[in-house]
């Protein structure tokens, strides 16, 4: 009954096996809303934060998609900067993911700042010394460059496509796609680097608190490289996420591969630079603070345990593993190595933002514990739902993977 | 954020940061005015149909834009980039003064055609139609025969009128097959001087802007050979069944109709990726 809609020549599942699909995700999407507007009608009384534990799971949340959506700036780098043409095969899928992980970051950050109605608050009496205020001028004007950019994917949709004057826009517009990827790729950079830049300057929490270079303590550049460094990994996910469940070949082996291998060396560098930089901070900033860095670890919770497995287990085995091209070359193995490359970037951010803050910083603070309420886990819920229900729509009427009527056939 | 409003500080860092921030808002602006003010223009000077063409030609699969001297073997694996413009590409007088050196008999050949009408007199074109010169300077244009199996029997036409005018490339009549509808577009430009049917054996009398030995994007009988045959491998990728992949055929002819082999496949589909109207 839509295959007037979808591209042609290529092969979508039935109208009613989607409706299926996206009712159940609807519902999902409902229950998360209904979590949200409790927060925003009754106040963040609804959540389980508080004065003292003011990051919760929706920071850990914004930061760990906002990495995730570093795909689309740093695909756009690779693909319009660096004229590697091969990553045309995802970039589309890459813009998608980025607009998702950007939008969503920016309306959880919207009911998590309690009164969504004074944000513009921040534009109109901007603090140019703080690190938020940055975070939130690049991250406000990402979001507008990912709009933009998705609209030329959204305007070749068959149907639309056959109006000239949208035609003709989208024609246009993709010839200055290369100018906002650059200016994608500069305020992701910062903004990036100063949601580090954030935690790296609170000398009153000493397990964040970094010395740096300048006014930029180490985890600016880190939070960048990080983010780099799974920009290709994400999309790598997600398109064997998408390509499993829609049961198509979506783009060549070889892609991936590279997409891997990019992130390969770009995990090894952050690796190495979180080693030293873990290194000056236990030998260095923090007795330099009075605090010995093992108290941190005495925490039931997190023991050492959880550095180890950030560094470890998350950071150099995903890096050897994807710097490896027998274990690139096999999708299994490639795919798990990806997926610990991105596991590892979440548990930084989770570390960075729940760990800081639960770990007591005065003689007389207690450990902090937070266990988030049931309407954030909602609202979190609300943004993957949305997400997949974005991207599912953009699947199936737009084209995000152009080599996909290369490799399937079209057989029901 | 401005110098009138409450609390704004005339220092160094503020100065940078907003000068950063409004040099970015200021650049978007522009980009969307400069698209706008651009896609208006276009719209005024009727680039709409080369447009449209262009946005076809990076749409279709890359198997579909194979470059004809890669189908000859004298660029193997090439793509065309250049919208099926033979006449303005830089490669091709290279690549053509190579083919008539080594392969002159080529153009006379007449092995692998795979059971495909072709007419020595007839100019190919990658859309599916063909094209002949009449004595009185006039052409005709039709469907060819690998266009014909692939639509089947009894498809419909909906022809421009005469006096109407046809662009190189751009869609020139519509076929409608069973639940499917695809624009043919046309060989080359032209004005319409009478429509015609399949029973007269083509379907547009055209008086050519282009004198056709120069109209350098054709396939003249030998290449057409090559081309059709590529066309099939195409199509037997399209078709193939999942898990099983391609299969050979180990001779024989095409069928009339090719829908009836695979009557479960997307034919909607195939009719655009292989005609061109994606």
């Amino acid at each position: 009954m839509d295959s007037k809609f979808i591209t042609r020549g290529l092969e979508r599942t039935s109208l009613r096996n989607f409706s299926v699909w996206v009712l159940f995700w609807v519902v999902v999407l409902g229950f998360g809303l209904y979590g949200a507007y409790l927060c925003l009608a009754e106040g963040l009384n609804q959540t389980n934060m508080d004065n003292r534990f003011v990051f919760g799971l929706w920071i850990f949340l914004d930061l760990a998609i906002i990495a995730f959506g570093a795909g689309a700036f740093f695909t756009g780098l690779l693909l319009y900067i660096l004229k590697r043409s091969e990553f045309t095969a995802v970039i589309n899928s890459a813009v998608v993911i980025g607009l998702i992980c950007y939008s969503g970051a920016v309306a959880v950050l919207a009911i998590d700042v309690g009164q969504p109605l004074r944000a513009w608050f921040t534009f109109w009496h901007p603090n140019a010394h703080s690190m938020l205020t940055e975070v939130t001028f690049c991250i406000s004007c990402y979001l507008v460059v990912l709009a933009v950019e998705y609209m030329p994917i959204l305007l070749k949709n068959r149907k639309l496509k056959e109006r000239p004057s949208l035609l003709v826009f989208q024609h246009n517009l993709h010839k200055v796609i290369p100018v906002l990827a650059a200016i994608g790729v500069f305020l992701s950079f910062f903004h990036q680097g100063s949601l580090g830049g954030l935690y790296g300057v609170l000398k009153g929490r000493p397990f964040a608190f970094r010395e740096g270079f300048g006014i930029w303590p180490s985890t600016f550049f880190l939070f960048v490289l990080s983010a780099a460094a799974i920009g290709p990994s994400f999309p790598l996910l997600t398109t064997s996420l998408v390509s499993k469940i829609s049961r198509k070949k979506l783009v060549k082996p070889e892609v991936l591969q590279s997409l891997g291998r990019i992130s390969g060396w770009l995990l090894l560098a952050y690796v190495l630079f979180k080693s030293v930089d873990t290194l000056v901070w236990i030998n260095r900033t923090s007795p330099s603070l009075l605090f010995s860095p093992y108290e941190y670890y005495n925490q039931e919770s997190f023991g050492t345990w959880i550095l180890f497995a950030e560094i470890v287990v998350f950071g150099l085995v995903p890096a050897l593993m994807l710097l490896t091209r027998k274990i690139r070359e096999h999708r299994g193995w490639l795919i798990t190595a990806g997926l610990l490359a991105c596991a590892g970037i979440a548990v930084n951010r989770f570390v960075m933002t729940i760990q800081t803050l639960a770990l007591p910083t005065l003689p007389f603070d207690p450990f902090l514990s937070y266990i988030p309420s049931w309407q954030e886990i909602a609202t979190f819920i609300a943004v993957i739902a949305y997400g997949v229900l974005l991207y599912s729509f953009s699947f199936r009427y737009l084209t995000l993977f152009p080599q996909e009527r290369d490799l399937n056939s079209l057989t029901r | 954020m401005f110098p009138f409003v409450y609390d704004f500080r005339w220092e160094a860092t503020s100065l940078i940061f907003l000068g950063v921030f409004f040099a970015v808002i200021t650049t978007l602006m522009m980009m969307v005015a400069t698209v706008t003010v651009r896609s208006v223009k276009d719209l005024r000077t009727r680039k709409i149909g080369t447009l449209r063409w262009h946005e076809t030609f990076e749409d279709l699969p890359a198997g579909a834009r194979s470059c004809r001297f890669a189908m000859s073997g004298f660029a193997p694996g090439r793509s065309c980039d250049n919208f099926f413009e033979c006449g303005t590409c830089a490669v091709y007088p290279r690549f053509r003064s190579l083919e008539e050196r080594h392969r002159p008999e080529d153009h006379e050949s007449r092995s692998g055609h795979g059971g495909f009408g072709i007419d020595e007199k007839r100019y190919y074109h990658r859309g599916h139609t063909w094209l002949q010169e009449e004595e009185d300077g006039t052409c005709v244009i039709g469907l060819d025969d690998f266009a014909a199996r692939l639509l089947g029997p009894n498809p419909t036409y909906q022809l421009p009128p005469a006096g109407s005018t046809l662009k190189q490339h751009q869609p020139a009549f519509t076929i409608q097959t069973g639940e499917s509808s695809v624009r043919v577009v046309s060989p080359i430009d032209g004005e319409v001087l009478e429509a015609g049917d399949s029973t007269r054996g083509w379907l547009l009398r055209i008086r050519p802007s282009t004198q056709l030995p120069h109209a350098r994007h054709l396939f003249r009988a030998g290449e057409a050979r090559r081309w059709f045959q590529a066309e099939l491998e195409r199509l037997n990728r399209l078709v193939e069944i999942p898990g099983v992949g391609a299969t050979l055929a180990d001779g024989g002819t095409p069928v009339d109709s090719f829908r009836e082999t695979r009557p479960d496949a997307n034919w909607d589909g195939i009719l655009g990726v292989m005609m061109l109207d994606v």
